[in-house]
């Protein structure tokens, strides 16, 4: 398969405001030295807890946020580097699906109108043609076309996170990020939703990011699984081979305080996780894992390890892994 | 009532007089609670969950809601039939309860050590240094690092974990705590969290002989901790049973849809898709007096869009209210 995407050494940090008058200001290392690829028609799953930067790395691949150092490449060209019209362009290539059903639309915009703007935007097609598009859609995603009148309050959430998907949806888009994008919904709509998401990759032979905190999901979902710490890549690899062998003890952690759901198995559980995620403001020095870290040596604290590639395909950061 | 049974519910209705009309919130639901058991009470939003577990210390907005039926007995007692001055003594003293988000469930002006305190001295004639050294206790056992300072700290100076350990610690400030009511404890924490509130729980059951009422909506959650599960459904409930049998051998079709819709099932194990279930839930306004499943159930036929089903028992402490549960247990041991 192509790279439809390469990130390379990716850094999004935010200064922070301060209330001291000088010395230098916090700053807030929301995705520090990322590297990765997404390639042509697989979904990459990005897992983490909240405040691990999952969110800012999704934003910064759509240049929704301006990177500090690193590049992103989309198809061999550097995204940050395009003039307004290009990106312009890049956007209908490019689309993303947000948690929140309910604040990601616009409360005042009847779906047509909601649907159609990308469209008015992005193309020169006729109001006749754009409703046929957005018809189209409707029906693609599961919902009655008669319903483009309705405002958003009139649905449920599933039905709203299905109209995120038409938007998103309605410029043929390759690549599309999904932030979260099934985290809000009660889980047999969850499932809906997931179904649907697959069918649309099928269909249209799309590419996805797919950015959750839920485990079991990434893991149904991902053809590769990246996990990530405090701003940093912990682990890569095949969904096969990390749910197999994952090898990094945050990997390692996460695995285990997911809730099975087999009742016998609490008896057997290990209690492995410790301690809460620090601040990312102030992330702990070496490894930003080490005092919730099982096996933490002296080297954990004094240095960052390097993304190592453990095998074929599989990269780690962990000094325990050499 | 059996000498084990701490609280039993028995046809309780609520509903909500609303502008646009009655939202049967919850319609017949009983259920015991036994001594030292965690019941788990499953379901999707507005599904009645919720409603049920307020009604047991009437925490339910009077008007536009109102219990039309039923008996909450709690030790013996009619909860419902308790003054008001009589239940705020059960509150807090008896039965405790622990919210979703611990943010805005504990006083943003007080030190977490004055709330803690407060429950000792509004139920116990104490001084305000012994209540001190009791809430101190209470932070060790709920386990928060370094609880000689953080007795002191604001909730907001705390993580959304240490903040929920916390709300445990007001839960447990009594000298016998009875009923815990866990809504949703662990929901707006993240999995590492989640995982360490939940041994808590586990471990501090085995500590003080508690009942706990855990409302979750995460199948997850419930085969951690759970004894026993109902499974509610649009405000009613369509199976009980033991927290092993509900997920081997689900026999609601409701039940084994939110078993299938969960993609960690081991079934879905390389699946492309997962086997969802179709369709939305009833509104709750206009819902009739048939099985509120129907129009989402594989299984349905024309006898359940005319009357809601009876009880089924299929072994003992497993019972199902549907009328195709036959076929629903055959399909299900074909897989």
């Amino acid at each position: 398969m192509d790279t439809l995407l390469e990130v390379k050494d990716l850094k999004t940090h935010f200064t922070l405001p301060t209330k001291k008058i000088a010395g230098p200001k916090p700053v807030l290392k929301a995705v520090d030295d990322v590297s990765f690829n997404v390639l042509e028609g697989e979904i990459l799953g990005v897992v983490g807890e909240s405040g691990c930067g999952k969110s800012t790395l999704g934003r910064t691949v759509l240049r929704l946020e301006n990177k500090t150092a690193g590049s992103v490449l989309y198809e061999g060209r550097d995204v940050f580097e395009l003039n307004n019209t290009e990106i312009q362009h890049l956007r209908t290539q490019m689309q993303m699906v947000f948690q929140d059903p309910y604040s990601s639309l616009n409360p005042r915009k009847k779906i047509s109108s909601l649907l159609s703007q990308p469209l008015r935007i992005h193309t020169t097609l006729s109001p006749a043609e754009r409703r046929e598009k957005i018809d189209s859609i409707m029906e693609e995603i599961g919902l009655n076309p008669r319903y483009t009148n309705r405002f958003p309050h009139q649905f449920s959430g599933g039905q709203r996170q299905r109209i995120g998907i038409a938007r998103a949806l309605t410029l043929d888009p390759e690549f599309i990020i999904c932030d979260e994008a099934v985290s809000a919904l009660d889980v047999s709509v969850q499932a809906q939703i997931l179904n649907l998401l697959l069918d649309l990759q099928d269909r249209h032979s799309l590419t996805y990011l797919f950015i959750a905190h839920d485990l079991g999901v990434v893991e149904f979902i991902s053809s590769r699984i990246m996990v990530m710490y405090l701003g940093k890549m912990v682990e890569f690899a095949e969904k096969e081979e990390l749910v197999a062998h994952h090898a990094h003890p945050y990997t390692k952690t996460l695995f285990a305080a997911f809730p099975t759901t087999d009742p016998h198995a609490r008896e057997t559980k290990e209690k492995v996780v410790m301690g809460d995620v620090p601040s990312p403001i102030n992330p702990p020095t070496g490894c930003h894992f080490h005092p919730r870290c099982p096996h933490a040596m002296d080297i954990c604290k004094e240095e960052y390890p390097e993304l190592r590639e453990i095998s074929p395909g599989h990269f780690a950061a962990c000094h325990l892994l050499k | 009532m059996d000498e084990s049974t701490l609280l039993s519910i028995q046809n309780l209705e609520v509903n909500f007089y609303t502008q646009r009309g009655v939202v049967r919130a919850v319609r017949d639901i009983s259920f015991d609670i036994k001594k030292g058991e965690t019941l788990a009470l499953v379901g999707e939003s507005g599904c009645g969950k919720s409603v049920t577990a307020h009604s047991i210390n009437q925490l339910i907005p009077m008007p536009p809601g109102k219990i039309d039926n039923g008996q909450i007995f709690f030790e013996g007692q009619d909860l419902l039939k308790l003054s008001e001055r009589k239940i705020r003594k059960l509150r807090g003293e008896r039965i405790s309860m622990i919210f979703q988000e611990p943010m805005t469930s504990l006083n943003p002006v007080f030190k977490v050590g004055e709330q803690i305190a407060d429950v000792f001295l509004t139920h116990q004639k104490i001084t305000k240094q012994e209540a001190w050294d009791r809430a101190l206790k209470l932070l060790e056992l709920v386990k928060i690092p370094a609880p000689e300072s953080r007795i002191d700290s604001y909730p907001h100076q705390l993580s959304g974990g240490m903040r929920q350990r916390v709300m445990i610690a007001m839960a447990l400030a009594s000298p016998e705590p009875g009923l815990m009511i866990a809504d949703e404890p662990t929901t707006a924490l993240d999995v590492t969290i989640q995982a360490q509130i939940l041994d808590l729980l586990a471990d501090l059951k085995k500590e003080i002989s508690m009942s706990v009422l855990l409302i979750t909506h995460d199948m997850g959650v419930v085969a951690e901790t759970a004894d026993r599960v109902v499974v509610m459904y649009a405000g009613r409930k369509v199976e009980e049973a033991g927290v092993f049998d509900i997920f081997e051998k689900p026999s609601h079709p409701y039940t084994l849809g939110l078993l299938n819709s969960l993609p960690s099932n081991k079934k879905y194990r390389g699946a492309k898709r997962l086997e969802a279930i179709h369709g939305t839930v009833p509104d709750l306004l206009t819902i009739g007096d048939w099985c509120p499943f129907e129009n989402r159930c594989p299984f349905a036929v024309d006898e359940c869009r005319n009357s809601f089903p009876e009880e089924t028992s299929i072994a003992a402490g497993h019972s199902t209210w549907c009328h195709r549960v036959d076929d629903v247990i055959k399909e299900r041991n074909k897989t």
